[in-house]
């Protein structure tokens, strides 16, 4: 650290200072020759740190001859497997350091490389694997906050599957189908098709700097992370020991991993596309209880387009739905929890939330109906007063009319 | 018989008789364009309409920014005929400023302006323009979306007066914004100040009305004796009324007063906002002048334009001496007809799009 601070200093002063940095700019030997890496390098954070190529590469850059990359300077070159790792994480991992320069960032990314699958195969001197450089990029590296990083929210499958693929991953024993299973899944979808950046990409799911395949119970937890409410009805629900029991991973028994399909209620049961085929015969318990739920499901969603059909109807008239409307939001948001409670694999919770929002969407139609009988009460008021107007008027000219009729008799 | 001993009781104290020989007495004019003096009475009844529904509305009209809106949106939906009354309130507005217009156009053509009915003339016209101000300042109450930014723009055309423009917009919006210190000063203007000087300029009118009785166009022949005020035109006046009332009914049914989302000041302003019909002209002028006329801003021009059309009609009857002296004036008429052709056309272009 003694010894790499002032460099860092220099390079500081040569990059942020020009006017100082004029008579230091031939210390830096290194651009003497690689002047198009300082190029490249452009924007890079590291480089807007102050650091420079001694940092990472080590070396003399005041040597003006080859012995500056000599092993007596400790010269790595361009290091591979876990000797790129180490480097990195002589900065990365070093807390003190890392506190000075940029305290806002993890320091546990060597620790947790070291555990994932790319660190063991890096360890072993694999150096094919994927290490810091690989996903972060090196002379170029910009935060992962900004798109432009390959480790960005926005890129990070596109960096996944630089190496998950068949080509480059040939001979191997890890699946290369990820991304065409992905591109297929709801998440994918979300992701690539409509841009929705909150939609899970590869990281979220097997993490980032220790990259590893969950455990087979950890799914649970890994699922749980955003669909938190069906982790915790599973988790607390009697199938949890049936599918440990089974030796079968949680949620992606039924729902697959890299190609989670959109959740549809022809999930439930033996029929097509049921998924407690798996374990269920057509007419089981199972099966009768899922017939049900699926009729809940249908009658609820059946309920709730009744009361929306009555509303349009009340609202093309003119009549005011507002507050209907806002109550209807209570059955839909039943129909969704419903969908939701299928996880406790308990009828007794599932009807519950059934008869609730069957009950408030028959409340809903009762109003939009009232509203209607209104709209009919109206025009008949409308015509009952009108002809009596209309006849007033007629009486009225009448009556007009004969006045003057007498009194113009009458006139000499 | 008893009829008779309350008219003999109300005559004792009040004297009724006069007012009796009073109806007796009055007359109206018969000719062919005779149709045109109900324009008067018609208005009259809407004005009726407005201050009942308006009164009815009072009940339950709650100004300021956090109610304003609530209160209209519970009127509409949830009181017992609040959304009766309040329609039948914005189409009698509407109707009452058509009816007024269409009452100072014919009084313009039948020249009944002339001498002696100037101050006639004058207090009719006041009293459109405050009719004009109703319109204006009962638009913002509901306090919704449309109505928020309509009261902007129609402010900042105020504003841009020469001279004082920026001190108007300051008097009518309460500071540099629409913001709840604007609802309460339009909320005063509609309830209060309006409806007492309204009456006050239309009880001069009739007072007038009464002294001079109904004009006859210069060179027009009666064509009979004039019809009895009382009862054979008032007659047919509540027979017109009465038509009127069941036409409100429809429109109140058929077509309920709207209301939008609530005003938000940090909203966009909606890309389709229009006034009230009757500001469709001078809307649609400011928008074809362009944003400078010379080394004037063209909103200025623009404004400024219509002050000085709105002045020239009020002057009509000292301007045009020729009626003055009973003849014919041709000129004014041609004039008249330019004018509202042109305003008409510029109505009936905002109307289509």
């Amino acid at each position: 650290m003694l010894r790499l601070a002032p460099l860092s200093l220099i390079g500081a002063a040569l990059l942020a200072a020009p006017t100082v940095a004029a008579p230091l700019a031939a210390r830096n030997t290194c651009v003497n020759c690689h002047g198009d890496v300082q190029d490249e390098a452009g924007s890079d954070v590291h480089r807007a740190a102050g650091l420079t190529c001694v940092d990472c590469h080590r070396g003399d850059p005041s040597a003006e001859d080859h012995k500056s990359m000599g092993r007596r300077k400790e010269f790595l070159g361009k290091p591979t497997a876990w000797v790129a790792a180490e480097m990195c994480g002589s900065c990365h991992a070093d807390i003190d350091r890392m506190r000075v320069i940029n305290p806002g960032l993890p320091t546990d990314q060597l620790a947790q490389y070291r555990t994932s699958e790319h660190g063991k195969l890096a360890l072993k001197g694999n150096k094919q694997v994927a290490t810091c450089v690989s996903c972060h990029g090196f002379h170029g590296v910009k935060p992962v906050s900004d798109p432009g990083s390959p480790a960005s929210k926005g890129r990070i499958v596109e960096t996944c599957t630089r190496c998950h693929n068949p080509a480059y991953m040939a001979g191997g024993s890890v699946p290369t189908d990820q991304l065409e299973k992905y591109k297929l899944s709801v998440h994918g979808q979300k992701r690539l098709r409509e841009r929705d950046p909150g939609a899970p990409a590869c990281s979220d799911c097997h993490g980032n700097h220790g990259a590893a395949p969950p455990g087979v119970y950890a799914v649970t937890h890994v699922c749980g992370k955003c669909h938190v409410t069906q982790a915790e009805l599973f988790v607390a629900s009697t199938h949890v020991t049936y599918f440990r029991d089974g030796g079968m991973p949680p949620c992606t028994t039924c729902h697959n991993h890299h190609d989670i399909l959109a959740t549809s209620d022809a999930l439930l049961g033996t029929g097509p596309g049921g998924t407690c085929a798996t374990c269920h015969q057509p007419g089981d318990r199972c099966d009768l209880a899922t017939a049900k739920m699926k009729e809940g499901l249908r009658s609820l969603g059946a309920s709730i387009a009744r009361a929306r059909a009555s509303l349009a109807r009340a609202d093309r008239l003119g009549m005011d739905v507002e507050r209907p409307t806002y109550d209807l939001s209570g059955a839909a948001e039943a129909l969704v929890r419903a969908r939701v409670v299928v996880h406790t694999f308990s009828e007794e919770e599932f009807d519950k939330v059934i008869a609730e929002g069957v009950g408030v969407a028959r409340e809903v139609d009762k109003e939009a109906l009232a509203r209607l009988n209104e709209y009919r009460y109206r025009r008949q008021g409308l015509a009952v007063g009108s002809a009596m107007l209309l006849l007033f008027a007629g009486l009225l000219i009448l009556k007009a009319r004969h006045l003057e009729k007498r009194r113009l008799g009458k006139e000499p | 018989m008893a009829l008779e001993r309350v008219w003999s009781w109300l005559d004792e104290r009040a004297g009724s008789e006069a007012l009796g020989h009073l109806l007796s007495a009055k007359v109206v004019p018969n000719h062919r364009y005779s149709f045109f003096y109900y324009l008067g009475g018609m208005a009259l009844f809407l004005l009726a309409i407005q201050l009942g529904t308006g009164l009815l509305l009072l009940l339950y009209y709650e100004p300021g920014v956090s109610t304003a809106y609530e209160s209209v949106k519970r009127l509409s939906s949830e009181i017992p005929f609040g959304w009766l009354v309040r329609s039948i309130h914005r189409w009698s507005a509407d109707i009452f400023i058509g009816v007024l217009a269409l009452h100072m156009l014919t009084t313009f053509f039948m020249k009944a302006y002339r001498r002696p009915r100037e101050l006639t003339w004058l207090t009719g016209v006041g009293a459109f323009g405050l009719a004009l101000g109703f319109g204006f300042s009962g638009y913002l109450l509901p306090w919704d979306e449309i109505a928020f930014f309509a009261t902007s723009v129609g402010t900042a055309v105020a504003g841009s007066m020469p001279f004082v423009g920026q001190a108007l917009l300051h008097l009518l919006r309460g500071g540099e914004d629409v913001t709840g210190a604007t609802l309460a000063r339009f909320f005063a203007l509609h309830v209060v100040v309006l409806p007492f000087a309204a009456l006050a300029l239309l009880g001069v009118h009739l007072l007038l009305v009464q002294k001079h009785g109904m004009s006859v166009p210069p060179g027009l022949a009666e064509s009979g004796r004039p019809r009895p005020f009382f009862p054979d035109f008032l007659l047919r006046d509540l027979a017109g009324w009465t038509l009127a009332l069941a036409l409100l009914a429809a429109l109140a049914a058929l077509a309920p007063a709207e209301l939008g989302p609530k005003a938000n000041p940090f909203a966009s302003a909606p890309p389709e906002i229009k006034p009230e019909w009757y500001f469709y002209a001078p809307f649609q002028q400011l928008k074809w002048i362009p944003a400078h006329v010379g080394p004037f801003e063209g909103d200025a021009v623009g404004a400024l334009g219509f002050l000085i059309l709105g002045l020239l009609f009020t002057l009509v009857p000292f301007l045009d001496r020729k009626a003055a002296r009973g003849e014919r004036s041709p000129a004014f008429t041609a004039a008249g007809i330019a004018v509202f052709a042109y305003l008409a056309t510029l109505t009936c272009y905002v109307w289509l799009h």
